[in-house]
Order: structure tokens, then C-alpha cells, then sequence
């Protein structure tokens, strides 16, 4: 190996060497566990008030938002029926409506509830979901006897 | 015309199954009768998907929604070009533009080359015709677009708000163009691979094609981030979500291809490792087209969970185990015909650079698939968030920048110290001058300060370059300063045209830099006639109002901004209801100037008669540089591009 080639190497060495640093800390210090709301409430006290990111379906009725300032909103988030209390300053997502799929990140309280600094909310019919034609029926926008062309 | 979809759809998965038995017996046993054969049956296949597609076009203009996917993506009150763009507004019909575009591209490539490349072709179309016969597969048995329902609905659902947008109309299609475009190149290497035919000559059959899809890649990422900009509401354009991570990672790899091919075209060095570039740059478009639809990676505006999901593995396996077991078989003919000769050399300027890019795209990876990778070690989901890409992320890119900058400067083959010297005087007094200015005004951190300083450096470098080349021309020749700018430009397109990309890339830099570090937000509950401030603007809340246009529900609260005493604009952020759907959808206000973006968010209001209304605004400092940076990109691209007549035909084009 001629002497320009290894300087090459040691310098990619060098490079990869300083991104395996910088991959290992940036883990270290923003990683989250990600659960769903009933692994959550197994593993139980031991989370609290460490980073964390849950999965869940938002409880039907269960939005409330302040009349004072519109930004603080509290919800539940539910997996069958084991149910997490959330909290959340801030601009919700638009998709952020009963029964719809949300993660949020955070941290989970002594108090059980969990104050959420992130919320992603993916709604609940939407995209390639299974459409509820029935309930179209029932409204009226179809007219369940035609027949197609 | 559900019928003639569906029929010609099947008509073209069996054309295209035929196609590629035709090229590669025709390949093996030399009978150009069948190669010519295959070559038609690319064009026949191409034909029938685009009776196909014009097929669902005209289903979804004609509000048939007694099929599935028009109930699902259109309605009756939906803007035409929105009922056309339904066609990628869900899973069934993105597909099939995916196939569509493919088509195109392929039965170009075929017709381009008819008489050229005899060796290469026939694996060409047999890889193509693979790729789209497997897009035809997952339309026809997982994701059928012309599935009807047993009724015929009296309107449909209507497409997702959030996508009726300009730019999402036009984002997809682009990003697909790019992504798809990546098949040629792939092909083309295939061939080179199976035929043995490796000189340089399939480097030069793919160099336009990875141009042209390395510039939809980019126009389709910068849109999708104006589009998430304007319509996602969150005062950002970024959010490394897994699908824009998803289009950025073969982005990333392409960008390294497209220099270090270089290398390989002057030096006739790291073959094998462009061979790799470009098989991963294609793998990672499938990869990037699957995890949007597979379920895998929770994301903001991934499709939902399918079976689409092993279907796509196991194309992207034979994909992975055919191409490497190629280049393992060819390795012995891939050998380097030289070898770098210094570290200080243009070659291995560039090396780095790819070594960088190719460490970018694997952070990216590493970061995205973490939950995956984590649960499948230990079983514990494990994500990791912005904060971590961006820790990542920002070293590495001011590392890149920096080369950007450094590369042009260095000779090839080893740079001695007085002309180094004399490259550097300029570019490097540029770049320390700015670094102090920076840390004298203490803007943001070290970083920005970086940032900033190689930004600077690196334009330096390309005015220096400019003006040279120039100056050479001027003084052997009679033209002007303009003039020979324009015919150096015209001489050298890709290398000109580069550096024109390059004063694009740090245009954007500038803006990620400017509004990711100054941007400043602020919350505020206002009662008509309030004001608050925001950025040096004072925000006066003038009134809400509530009205209906086209069957859509609007919220709109009216600002006035001030400058001082002096009203400068007006701002309108909405809330839309749209009809049949389950959410409202935001509609932000953007006050957009050089400096700074003023975006404003109704985030809410009360129902009652206070005429309380909450806003969130934001000021993002040099946002319009990112989009202005994406212009000249794609004007640096289209001069790599225009094709170049004289020199044409001796097959020495513009490099």
C-alpha cells in the first residue's frame, strides 16, 4: 500500500471514528423508549419521569381544551382499557380527534398523568383505513340499492 | 373503463413477464429477433399502463365512486386538479404512478438507445420490465386501484385536506420522477455487470439519467418541505420524519455517485465503488417506497399499515443478493486501473466527500430504523427524535461543506504547496474574515459561526473559479468579461454547472442556518383590537369571522402588522372544516421577505361572544433562501444538462 493510501484510510478512520462518537453520544442523550399505553402501565413506576414516547388511540370525548388561552388541551389515550391521562401545552395537530391514533413524547408524572411536550396524531379513517360505509348509508350519502354502471 | 384498467393492467404484467424472458434468452443465445422483441414489448407495456392510468384518470374526473379508491380520494365538490392528483393522494394509485413513471422512463431509454449499447440493452429492459412487473403485481394482488364496491356511493370521502395543496399536487410526482429515474442507472449497471461489458461506456449511457433524477430527487424534497412548511403548521419545514428521511438517503448517495463518478470517467478509479453507489442509490428508492407504506416506522403522513410490507422485502432482497453477488463475481475485472497518488489530490478531496455523504446517509438510516433495530436486539422499542439528527447531522454537513469549498481548489493527482497557496489566498481569507465578523457579532454559537464562515468560503471559492477561467479567456481571446463567463460555462457544463449547484447548496445552508438558530416564536391569547409583539412587528388581532366557501367551513381571524406606527401587511390564518372529514385542518399565514418569515397560527377561539382567539407566530429568519437555493440548484443542474451539439457526436459531451 503506497503511502497516499494510507493516509487516506487513517483519515476516513479518523472521520468514522469521530461519527461512531458523535452516533454513540447523540443516542445516549435523546434516545426515548417508545411503548404502548398497556407496556407502559406493566413496567409501571420505574418510567417516571424519564423520556418516553407512547402509542395509543385518543378516548372518544375525552379532548378538553382551556377556554382561557386554546393551547392547553388534556385527552386520554387508551389500549383496550388500560388509559393514560395526558396533558399538553401547545398547537395540537389538526388530526387530533376522538378515536384517533396518537403518539405523544414526554415524561409520565408521580401523579399518573403524563404532560406531553410532543403530539402526533395519524386520524382515524384517513389514508388507506378501512372505510366505514355503513355509517355513510345511515347519513344518507349513499343510496345503498343502485347498482353500478 | 374499470374494465379496460383492469384488463389492460393485467395485459401489461403479462407483456412485461414476456419481455423479460424475451431479452434474456435473446441476450444468452444472441438472437437480436428476440432482443428486438423485448424492446417492444417495453414499448407495448409502457402503452398498456398508460391506458391503464388514463383509465383511473378519467374514473376520478368523472366521480365514478362506485370504485374504491375515487370513493376513498375524490368527491364531488373537489377542485379538478385535485381530483386529478387523487391519483397519488392514496396508497393503490401512488403505485400506479410509480409504474406509470417508470413506463415513461424506460420506453425513453429504450428508444434513445436502440441502436447503442447492443451488449447492455437486453439486460436494460429485462431489469426494468422486472422492476415494473412487480409494480404491476402489488396493484394487481395487494393494492388493486379499480376494485369496486358492491354500491354506488352518492359522493365520496374526498382526499385528505392536508394534501390539497399545490405543491403536494406537484411533490409526488416529482419525488417519484427522481426515485423511479434511479431505475435506469441501476439497469444500466446490471447490464455492464452481467454482460462483462465494464469500460466506461454504460457510465456514459447513465450520466444524463442520473442527472435528470438526482433533479427531480431534489425538487421533490425541496417541495415536500414547503409543503410541510405551509400546510403542516408547525413553523418548521424539517422534521426528519422517516419519509422525508426515506427520499433524503438515496438523495445523499446520489450526490456522492455524481462526484465520484468523476473520478472513475478521468482516472478510471473506484469502479466498484460507484458500482456500489449506484445499486444502493436504487435499493434505497425501493427501501424509501416501501417504509411509506409498510407499517414499520410510525410517521405524520405514512400510509397505513398493509401487506404490502414482505411483498416489498423480498423484492428489495433479490435486489441486494443479485446486484452484490455480480459485483463479488465481477470484482476481479473491477480492479482500479490507478491508484490515488496523494492525500492532497482532487481525487481524494472527493473520496472524503463521498466518504462523508455515504456517513450522512447511514446516520439517517441508523436513526430512522433505530426503533426497528432496537426491538429486534432486545425487544425494547427505542426511538430517537430531531435532537439526535440534528447533533449528528450538523457536524457532518459543515464537514461536507467545507469540501464543497476545498474540493475545486485542489489539483488532481497531487497539489503542490505554491499553487495551493495561491488557490487558497481568497477563499481562505473569506472564510476567517466572516468567522470573525460572526463570533465579533456573537450570532448563535460555534456552529453558525462555522456555518456561516464556510458558506462564505465556499462562494468565495466559486467566484474565484469563475473569475479565472474567465480571466484565461479574456486574455487569449478578444471577449468581454460576460462573455467569457458564458462560453466557459458553455465549454465546461458540468463542471460550471456544478459549482452553480453549489452556490445553491449554500444558499440553503444559510436559510437552515439563519431559521433553525434565530427563529422565535410567541403565544398569545388576543381579544379584537389587542396587539402583541412579535420579532420587531407589532401584531394587532383585528376580528374573527366565520363564513362558508365551496361546501368548506372557514375560521379566519384578521391581523394587521405593524412596523412601528405603520402598518406594513394584513395576515389571515384559517381553520377549514372540510365536508366528510373528521378534522379541521389549518391554514397558516405567511408573510414571506428576505429577512424573515412572519407565519401565524389560529390555534384557537372561543365559541361564545368574548371573540377570544389564541394565535402561535413565529419568525423564521431566511426561510425564503432554502426555497431561492432550490432554484438555483435546479438552474445549476439544467445547465449540466443542456446538451451539447458540436461535441455530441463524438460521445465526448460536455465532460
Amino acid at each position: 500500500m503506497g503511502l497516499a493510501r494510507k493516509q487516506v484510510v487513517v483519515v476516513a478512520l479518523l472521520a468514522v471514528t469521530a461519527l461512531g462518537y458523535l452516533m454513540f453520544t447523540g443516542m445516549q442523550d435523546t434516545m426515548m423508549y417508545y411503548y404502548t399505553v398497556s407496556e407502559v402501565l406493566g413496567v409501571g413506576a420505574e418510567l417516571q419521569d424519564k423520556p418516553l414516547r407512547i402509542a395509543g388511540k385518543v378516548v372518544p370525548g375525552t379532548i378538553e381544551v382551556s377556554n382561557l388561552n386554546h393551547l392547553d388541551r388534556s385527552f386520554v389515550i387508551h389500549e383496550g382499557d388500560q388509559r393514560i391521562p395526558v396533558e399538553y401545552h401547545g398547537v395540537a395537530p389538526d388530526t387530533l380527534v376522538d378515536d384517533a391514533d396518537a403518539v405523544v413524547e414526554g415524561h409520565l408524572g408521580s401523579d399518573g398523568i403524563f404532560r406531553a411536550t410532543f403530539v402526533m396524531a395519524k386520524c382515524p379513517s384517513k389514508y388507506e383505513g378501512e372505510t366505514d360505509y355503513a355509517k355513510y348509508r345511515e347519513a344518507g350519502v349513499v343510496s345503498p340499492g343502485q347498482p353500478s354502471p | 373503463m374499470i374494465l379496460l384498467g383492469q384488463t389492460t393492467l393485467i395485459a401489461a404484467f403479462a407483456v412485461a413477464i414476456y419481455g423479460v424472458a424475451a431479452a434474456i434468452l435473446g441476450a444468452r443465445r444472441a438472437q437480436s429477433s428476440l432482443v428486438a422483441s423485448a424492446r417492444g414489448a417495453v414499448f407495448v407495456t409502457a402503452a398498456l399502463v398508460a391506458t391503464s392510468t388514463g383509465s383511473l384518470l378519467w374514473l376520478l374526473a368523472n366521480d365514478r365512486f362506485d370504485v374504491r379508491y375515487v370513493a376513498q380520494n375524490s368527491r364531488i365538490d373537489q377542485p379538478f386538479v385535485y381530483k386529478i392528483s387523487a391519483l397519488w393522494g392514496g396508497m393503490a394509485g401512488s403505485l400506479m404512478l410509480w409504474t406509470i413513471v417508470l413506463c415513461g422512463y424506460m420506453a425513453v431509454a429504450a428508444w434513445i438507445n436502440r441502436d447503442r449499447h447492443p451488449e447492455l440493452m437486453p439486460w436494460v429492459h429485462a431489469v426494468c420490465l422486472t422492476t415494473t412487473a412487480f409494480f404491476i403485481s402489488l396493484q394487481l394482488f395487494a393494492a388493486n386501484p379499480f376494485e369496486t364496491l358492491p354500491f354506488m356511493p352518492a359522493d365520496g370521502q374526498g382526499m385528505n385536506p392536508l394534501l390539497q395543496n399545490p405543491a403536494m399536487a406537484i411533490h409526488p410526482p416529482n419525488l417519484y420522477m427522481g426515485y423511479v429515474g434511479f431505475t435506469i442507472p441501476f439497469a444500466f449497471a446490471i447490464g455492464a455487470l452481467v454482460s462483462g461489458k465494464l469500460d466506461t461506456s454504460w457510465l456514459h449511457a447513465i450520466r444524463r439519467w442520473t442527472i435528470v433524477a438526482w433533479f427531480f430527487l431534489s425538487i421533490g424534497i425541496t417541495l415536500g418541505a414547503q409543503w410541510a412548511y405551509v400546510e403542516l403548521g408547525w413553523g418548521g419545514y424539517w422534521g426528519w420524519d422517516p419519509v422525508e428521511n426515506a427520499s433524503f438517503m438515496p438523495w445523499l448517495v446520489a450526490t456522492a455517485y455524481l462526484h465520484s463518478v468523476m473520478i472513475e470517467e478521468k482516472k478510471g478509479m473506484l469502479r466498484v465503488w460507484n458500482m456500489l453507489m449506484i445499486i444502493t442509490t436504487f435499493a434505497l428508492c425501493i427501501f424509501g417506497t416501501f417504509l411509506t407504506r409498510s407499517g414499520i416506522v410510525s410517521s405524520v403522513h405514512a400510509f397505513t399499515t398493509s401487506t404490502l410490507g414482505p411483498l416489498f422485502a423480498g423484492f428489495l432482497a433479490v435486489i441486494l443478493t443479485v446486484s452484490l453477488g455480480l459485483v463479488a463475481y465481477r470484482l476481479p475485472q473491477l480492479r482500479s486501473k490507478n491508484q490515488i497518488e496523494s492525500v492532497l489530490s482532487r481525487e481524494s478531496s472527493f473520496l472524503f466527500n463521498n466518504l462523508v455523504l455515504m456517513v450522512a446517509c447511514f446516520a439517517v438510516l441508523w436513526g430512522t430504523m433505530f426503533p426497528v433495530i432496537s426491538e429486534a436486539a432486545n425487544g425494547i422499542k427505542i426511538t430517537v427524535g430531531p435532537p439526535f439528527f440534528n447533533r449528528v447531522n450538523i457536524p457532518i454537513f459543515l464537514s461536507l461543506l467545507a469540501l464543497t469549498g476545498i474540493g475545486p481548489l485542489i489539483a488532481w493527482r497531487r497539489a503542490n504547496w505554491p499553487s495551493l497557496r495561491r488557490a487558497f489566498v481568497l477563499p481562505g481569507t473569506t472564510f476567517f474574515a466572516t468567522l470573525v465578523a460572526c463570533a465579533v457579532l456573537g450570532l448563535g454559537g460555534v456552529y453558525t459561526w462555522m456555518s456561516l464562515a464556510l458558506s462564505a468560503f465556499v462562494v468565495a471559492t466559486v467566484v474565484q473559479e469563475f473569475w479565472r477561467g474567465a480571466r484565461a479567456r479574456t486574455g487569449s481571446t478578444d471577449e468581454g468579461l460576460i462573455m467569457a463567463m458564458t462560453n466557459l460555462t458553455r465549454r465546461n457544463k458540468r463542471r460550471y454547472g456544478g459549482y452553480v449547484i453549489h452556490v445553491g447548496i449554500v444558499l440553503m445552508a444559510i436559510g437552515i442556518t439563519g431559521s433553525s438558530v434565530f427563529q422565535t416564536d410567541v403565544e398569545a391569547t388576543l381579544r379584537p383590537g389587542e396587539t402583541v409583539d412579535v420579532g420587531g412587528y407589532r401584531m394587532q388581532f383585528e376580528e374573527l369571522d366565520i363564513f362558508a366557501v365551496d361546501g368548506v367551513d372557514v375560521v379566519s381571524a384578521s391581523l394587521v402588522a405593524f412596523d412601528g406606527t405603520r402598518p406594513r401587511f394584513r395576515m389571515v390564518p384559517q381553520r377549514h372544516f372540510h365536508p366528510r372529514q373528521d378534522n379541521p385542518t389549518t391554514e397558516v399565514a405567511i408573510w414571506s421577505g428576505l429577512q424573515h418569515d412572519l407565519y401565524v397560527v389560529l390555534a384557537g377561539w372561543d365559541n361564545n361572544d368574548t371573540g377570544l382567539a389564541t394565535f402561535k407566530m413565529y419568525l423564521n429568519p431566511l426561510v425564503k433562501w432554502i426555497w431561492i437555493g432550490g432554484f438555483v440548484l435546479m438552474l445549476g443542474t439544467l445547465i449540466c444538462l443542456i446538451p451539447d451539439r458540436s461535441l455530441s457526436d463524438s460521445g465526448m459531451a460536455n465532460y
